[in-house]
């Protein structure tokens, strides 16, 4: 059996960055203040850093704000507050050429490849689309490196496949041209929105198999979005767990994983099905309704659901901390001051 | 002692024009009263088609083309409209995988469960309503829901609304078909839970239809194998874990990452499902099968009993073997 490598941290320089990054929603009424019915913190204060040759896996149960963050860091919306800084530059500020530019570095791939290919286009239309709008290579060079792409996805023969609509294709085999058309342009980063979750379960491993082997030979940075956590433990050096538009823990996988400190990370994964432990294994001690995002009121997030729930949890919102090396939780009960650093995480 | 529910040679054909598509071919299966058995495949391998076919909902062009399905010795093919209305629901119930199409969005919690249980019983209104009460409390809801509407309630309380309902004649089987998919992990655990527990005090049977193997082998007694309209594979959960024999449900297995334990490369299975318009010759595995022989893509193999419980369609094993 091959282990699977994993990056060490602070290797590569940081590439695309969220800071404090929040984004409200209005709940819905008009401009007149009398109809107005709350505003949806879908994502409040989040930071996270990608790297280069690094997954960063973004994980929460739905509503959790995970896409949301998503789709802020791609400028699909702007962010209520906080900055997304691409090496280190504001982008939020960037207009018309620049802007272009970073829409082709940070490139999405979604959760429906049956909705995101155009159903009347050939896969060597879909692919060529983008390296001639974005002068990637000379028209004369178009078809070869179409071939090139998907070739590198594993759609071989490449020939065959370019010649195929997506309805002739499989889920995998549509995923598979989707991940091939954001590479068409030589992306730094690569945000993933649950890519397999619509994929039947025999062909998943390989679309994430396919995500490894190109962080390692592209050295891209990826951000893989996802609910399963098992998924997000096979390929993520990193993990960050959201609850409630709020990050609650984030650090190396494994460590996360193998001692998770949030509550929420402990129910979370005492609820994957995991068939060598059994249904010996304890209940869950999680119970209760999510609490709401709409003018969430001051307090912990998971307050409602949290078995180790005290006074001050209701009271007033944690702060996110570093724990330990490399490790943020956002929980009462790791004080700043009781972190073996003792060291606030964003100061 | 026979079984509860004995399926037996079940077959399923969308009467599509060109070319009839059989989504479910040549199935056979029984369950046992109060047994919890599990049928996994992937998307199109005609799961929901078999359940569909024992509760006698498939609509048209799906017809059952071949087959007998006994319940407790009654054969349900060919029973006519009206029995097998008043059958659904008191002896075997549905709980499908979206709950929030199986509601009726306009009418209150309480209104759907009067509806459906008089028109099984002759209960009076004020009656039905009491007991409908009884049962939300039962799956763990305030019986003050009942004046709620779908959309009022979260996913997971949705989904228990609808096992409270498929619970309310106290059927001797439930078919569950993917009911926690659609749900968070956390609420699909919890809902699991509830299920167990109500099965262990009311005794009813379950047919659990979903993708997750690593789901079924935790909460099933036994598990079927389906692909490509065929079973595969039939074995108790704890043999099925430990010594898969299908080359497929091995695949299966190796398509779910560890939370726990060695973090290893694993492929799942090459290539895709087929066509069931056009199924590959022989055994429907063989083309993305690692251990495929020259027999696999000739010969269709014959479910076969290789232990007193188990049972595989697979030339590795049985008398060619």
């Amino acid at each position: 059996m091959v282990a699977i490598p994993t990056s060490l941290r602070n290797e590569a320089p940081v590439i695309l960055e969220a800071e404090h990054v929040s984004r409200h929603f209005s709940a819905g009424g008009s401009f007149l203040p009398w109809t107005h019915r709350g505003v949806v913190h879908a994502v409040d204060d989040v930071t996270l850093q990608l790297r280069p040759g690094r997954i960063t896996a973004l994980v929460g149960e739905s509503g959790s704000g995970k896409s949301t963050v998503a789709r802020v860091l791609a400028r699909l919306y702007p962010p209520t507050t906080g900055r997304i800084l691409f090496q280190g530059e504001n982008v939020l500020t960037w207009r018309g050429r620049r802007a272009r530019a970073y829409r082709r570095q940070v490139q999405m791939i979604f959760q429906d490849p049956f909705s995101s290919l155009n159903p009347v286009k050939r896969v060597e239309y879909v692919l060529s689309r983008p390296l001639l709008v974005h002068h990637i290579v000379p028209a004369h060079r178009v078809r070869e490196r179409v071939h090139e792409l998907l070739t590198t996805v594993g759609l071989v023969p490449a020939a065959e496949f370019a010649a195929k609509y997506p309805h002739q294709l499989s889920g995998g085999q549509r995923q598979r041209v989707a991940i091939a058309r954001a590479l068409a342009v030589e992306p730094a980063v690569l945000l993933a929105d649950e890519p397999i979750s619509m994929l039947d379960v025999s062909i998943r491993m390989g679309i994430l198999n396919l995500m490894l082997d190109l962080k390692q030979r592209m050295n891209l940075a990826f951000l893989y979005i996802t609910h399963d956590v098992a998924s997000a433990r096979y390929v993520a050096d990193e993990i960050i767990v959201m609850y409630a538009g709020h990050v609650v823990e984030r650090g190396e996988t494994l460590t996360v994983l193998r001692a998770p400190q949030h509550p929420y990370t402990r129910l979370l994964l005492s609820a994957v099905p995991n068939p060598a432990a059994g249904l010996t294994r304890q209940r869950l001690e999680g119970r209760g309704e999510v609490r709401t995002i709409v003018d969430p009121p001051p307090g912990c997030r998971f307050v409602s659901r949290c078995p180790l729930a005290e006074d001050v949890c209701a009271r007033t919102t944690p702060e996110l901390v570093e724990s330990g090396p490399d490790r943020w939780v956002r929980c009462h009960l790791y004080p700043r001051s009781t972190g073996p650093q003792g060291r606030v995480s964003h100061d | 002692m026979s079984p509860l529910l004995d399926v037996q040679n079940l077959t399923v054909d969308y009467l599509v024009p060109g070319r009839p598509v059989r989504a479910v071919d040549n199935v056979s299966f029984s369950i046992d009263a109060g047994e919890i058995v599990g049928l996994a495949g992937e998307s199109g391998c005609g799961k929901s088609t078999a359940a569909h076919a024992i509760l006698g909902i498939l609509k048209p062009p799906a017809r059952i083309t071949g087959g007998r399905i006994l319940f407790q010795g009654r054969d349900l093919v060919g029973m006519d409209p009206a029995e097998l209305r008043a059958f659904r629901w008191r002896h075997v119930s549905l709980v499908f995988q979206s709950a929030m199409n199986a509601l009726n969005p306009v009418l209150s919690v309480g209104d759907q469960f009067v509806d459906m249980m008089r028109a099984h019983e002759p209960l009076s209104k004020r009656e039905a309503r009491e007991r409908a009460g009884e049962l939300l409390q039962l799956v763990g809801i305030e019986r003050s829901r009942l004046k709620s509407f779908p959309h009022e309630l979260s996913g997971g309380m949705r989904q228990r609304v609808v096992i409270a309902m498929a619970l309310a004649l106290r059927p001797e089987l439930i078919i569950m078909d993917e009911p926690t998919t659609a749900l968070d992990v956390v609420v699909q655990r919890e809902i699991l839970q509830e299920i167990e527990r109500l099965q262990q005090e009311l005794g009813f049977a379950v047919l659990f239809i979903t993708h997750d193997l690593s789901l079924l082998v935790e909460f099933s007694r036994r598990i079927g194998i389906m692909y490509a309209a065929r079973l595969v594979e039939m074995a108790p959960a704890a043999a099925l874990f430990a010594r898969p024999e299908h080359p497929y449900t091995l695949g299966l297995m190796r398509s779910f990452p560890d939370v726990t334990g060695e973090r290893v490369v694993i492929s799942g299975i090459p290539g895709s499902p087929p066509d069931l318009g056009s199924p590959p010759r022989g055994c429907r595995f063989h083309p993305r099968c690692t251990r495929v022989m020259e027999r696999c893509g000739v010969v269709e193999p014959r479910l076969l009993a290789t232990a007193v419980d188990r049972c595989v369609a697979c030339h590795l094993y049985g008398e060619s073997a």
